[in-house]
């Protein structure tokens, strides 16, 4: 805890007044500490004792109660839900999500990878492809399992199309050519797309 | 069951069920003042009127202090009073069972003196004035009569310390003869040894801090016996001597400089007032700088996080609960989205539901872990996670995972390495019928990416 110890409060014996090297700043700690306590009782709606309603230790107390109280309620509701959602699942149909995707309006676009060397180990990376989903996951994990590394990364889905321009890092020592990149993400699109 | 809405309904019980007639005298002493306060409802103008009416009240509840003690009113009450007070706040901490007992009966005796005042008080309770605040204390001053708490204040009525310390005239009157603090008779000393291991660990052990300064003025009064209370020795005869709540001690002044000497209860009163913002601290889950003000501003948003929760949560358990009823109901047409529309009336009040009839849902919480920070935000279906990582690991593809096990549908995905840091935005949209909540994601997220930092770099070096 922060306590100036000794910088107020002493008497010299030349003065008769106090002196402190940071009086403002000193004040204006404890100010502040004070508005914030005063945030905290606004905050807290329950009250134990009127008569010592602002004394620091009854708003900590009250705001303890209050925290747990509420920590036990979040912890109830989600039990609750968790309750219902076990209670239902048996019910509930799985809606393929792919029949949502189709509902919406999409273009036609031909799956296409181009990769690029940027710099002695960069590579960037450019896919266009429908969007599946996660066909992003699959994506990184080739990334990870090629010994690249991502330095950027910019996804976009929109009207059921990927696109994905990002560049990578070479970190594991051996070469990577280009080409061997692209080969390898057409590949996964290629798979990973066709099997419905 | 827990209902925010009504704090400040005198027929609302406590919430935390802390008894029924706790609440009751609660309520009763809290609405005139509430009300009063309380005239706008955003938090701004309760903290401003509360910043005015702390003045208000903190003179009068001081004044209230002070007229008893000044006046020489009953020592008794005053004393009993001041062992309440004492006593009360370490129980508070360590449970609510003490608490809970020495309140009610000090209430309850309240209550029964002055009983006619009580009704008094619920007719004021239904008239909106603002005069209530000055009514309030009043009673309270005027007979002020409280009952001693259950068998631990019985056991203390012995030393009147705290009184005595004051008028030290009348020290010897209120002392039993034979324990006058310059005799210290051994036969005394079991007692006092039961009450004071009798009393509650948070209380302090004064003779362990505090043990020489305790007979520092008693050295004053007590030519020759002098060396008896040296420091080596101090820890061992405060246990033999009389339990001095007061201000015996002192700076090795005898009630000179400010007329009463609080060192030792103050410095009591500091120390517990230290625990309790540790304690507090303890309760939020990601206590950074240990200062005062960072406790308190912490736990505010921490209050307002799981406020926030609670909203979220009640709508989810609604929406889930009614929206299966719903689709039973309904034959073919899925409408489930259209919650706000819905005809069926769920267990949740109408006056809810008119409420949030088109209002979305919002969450918005972070959560920090050593090398990670997470802020998540949910509007209505969309879920926005800003990711920042400390270190360098490949976290797109822990994440990836996470939000696929979740239901989550990436819409966007952007960032990259900065510096030292790894840092993304990514947006998604929550599938339709998935129940999660935004504290679920982010404890997700910072345990998964955690975990594959910490498998990741073992292995790598």
């Amino acid at each position: 805890m922060e306590r100036n110890h000794g910088t107020r409060g002493r008497r010299n014996d030349k003065d008769t007044e106090f002196k402190s090297k940071n009086l403002f700043v000193e004040r204006k700690r404890r100010q502040k500490n004070h508005d914030m306590l005063v945030t905290l009782r606004a905050l807290v709606p329950n009250i134990t004792n009127v008569i010592t309603l602002l004394k620091k230790a009854t708003i900590i107390d009250d705001a303890m109660t209050y925290i747990t109280g509420l920590k036990n309620r979040v912890k109830d509701l989600t039990d609750q839900l968790a309750e219902i959602e076990a209670t239902f699942e048996k019910d509930e149909e799985h809606e393929i999500k792919d029949d949502i995707t189709h509902e919406i309006e999409k273009c036609n676009i031909e799956n296409e990878v181009k990769v690029t060397q940027i710099d002695k180990s960069d590579l960037c990376v450019k896919i266009i492809c429908q969007s599946k989903t996660g066909i992003f996951r699959k994506l990184m994990e080739t990334i990870r399992d090629q010994g690249l590394e991502v330095t950027d990364m910019n996804f976009t889905n929109s009207k059921g199309v990927n696109l994905v321009v990002f560049s990578v890092e070479v970190t594991q020592a051996k070469m990577v050519a280009s080409k061997q990149v692209k080969r390898y993400l057409q590949e996964l699109i290629r798979s990973y797309l066709d099997t419905n | 069951m827990y209902d925010e809405g009504c704090y400040y309904d005198t027929h609302d019980p406590n919430p935390f069920g802390e008894g029924g007639d706790v609440a009751g005298a609660n309520s009763s002493g809290l609405t005139p003042l509430m009300s009063a306060i309380s005239t706008g409802n955003s938090n701004n103008s309760l903290e401003e009127n509360l910043r005015l009416a702390s003045f208000s009240l903190e003179e009068l509840s001081n004044h209230h202090h002070n007229t008893e003690a000044a006046a020489g009113m009953n020592f008794e009450e005053m004393n009993t009073h001041l062992m309440q007070d004492v006593l009360h706040d370490p129980d508070h901490i360590s449970g609510m069972d003490m608490d809970q007992k020495g309140w009610s009966t000090g209430l309850h005796d309240m209550q029964g003196i002055n009983s006619q005042q009580a009704q008094q008080f619920h007719h004021l309770n239904h008239d909106a004035a603002g005069q209530q605040i000055e009514l309030q204390p009043n009673p309270f001053n005027a007979s002020y009569a409280p009952t001693p708490t259950p068998d631990l204040l019985n056991l203390l009525h012995l030393p009147r310390c705290s009184v005595a310390s004051m008028l030290p005239d009348s020290n010897i009157h209120l002392y039993d003869q034979s324990l006058h603090l310059n005799q210290l008779p051994p036969q005394q000393t079991p007692i006092f040894k039961e009450l004071f291991h009798s009393l509650p660990h948070n209380y302090g052990l004064p003779c362990s801090r505090g043990g020489p300064s305790f007979f520092g003025g008693m050295d004053e009064r007590e030519a020759g016996n002098g060396s008896v209370y040296q420091d080596g020795e101090g820890r061992q005869l405060f246990d033999n001597s009389v339990l001095d709540f007061s201000n015996m001690s002192g700076l090795g002044k005898r009630s000179e400089g400010k007329g009463t000497n609080h060192f030792a209860t103050e410095r009591q009163r500091r120390e517990q007032l230290n625990d309790k913002y540790k304690s507090l601290r303890l309760l939020v889950p990601h206590p950074s700088k240990s200062d005062r003000a960072s406790v308190v501003g912490d736990a505010i948003e921490y209050i307002k996080e799981l406020l926030r929760t609670v909203e979220e949560l009640k709508m989810l358990v609604d929406k889930k609960r009614y929206g299966r009823e719903r689709k039973k109901l309904k034959t073919e047409d899925d409408a489930a989205g259209d919650m706000e529309s819905s005809s069926i009336k769920p267990i949740s009040t109408l006056a809810d539901r008119e409420q949030s009839n088109g209002a979305k849902r919002t969450t918005w919480l972070q959560r920090k872990s050593k090398d990670t920070e997470v802020d998540v935000r949910i509007i209505d279906d969309e879920v926005t996670i800003k990711l920042i990582q400390r270190k360098k690991i490949n976290c797109l593809l822990s994440v990836s995972k996470i939000l696929d096990e979740l239901q989550l549908d990436l819409l966007h995905v952007s960032g990259g390495i900065i510096g030292d840091f790894y840092s993304f935005l990514f947006n998604s949209k929550i599938y339709e019928n998935s129940s999660i909540y935004a504290s679920a994601i982010a404890e997700k997220l910072i345990e998964s990416v955690d975990k594959s930092y910490a498998a990741f770099h073992p292995g790598n070096f």
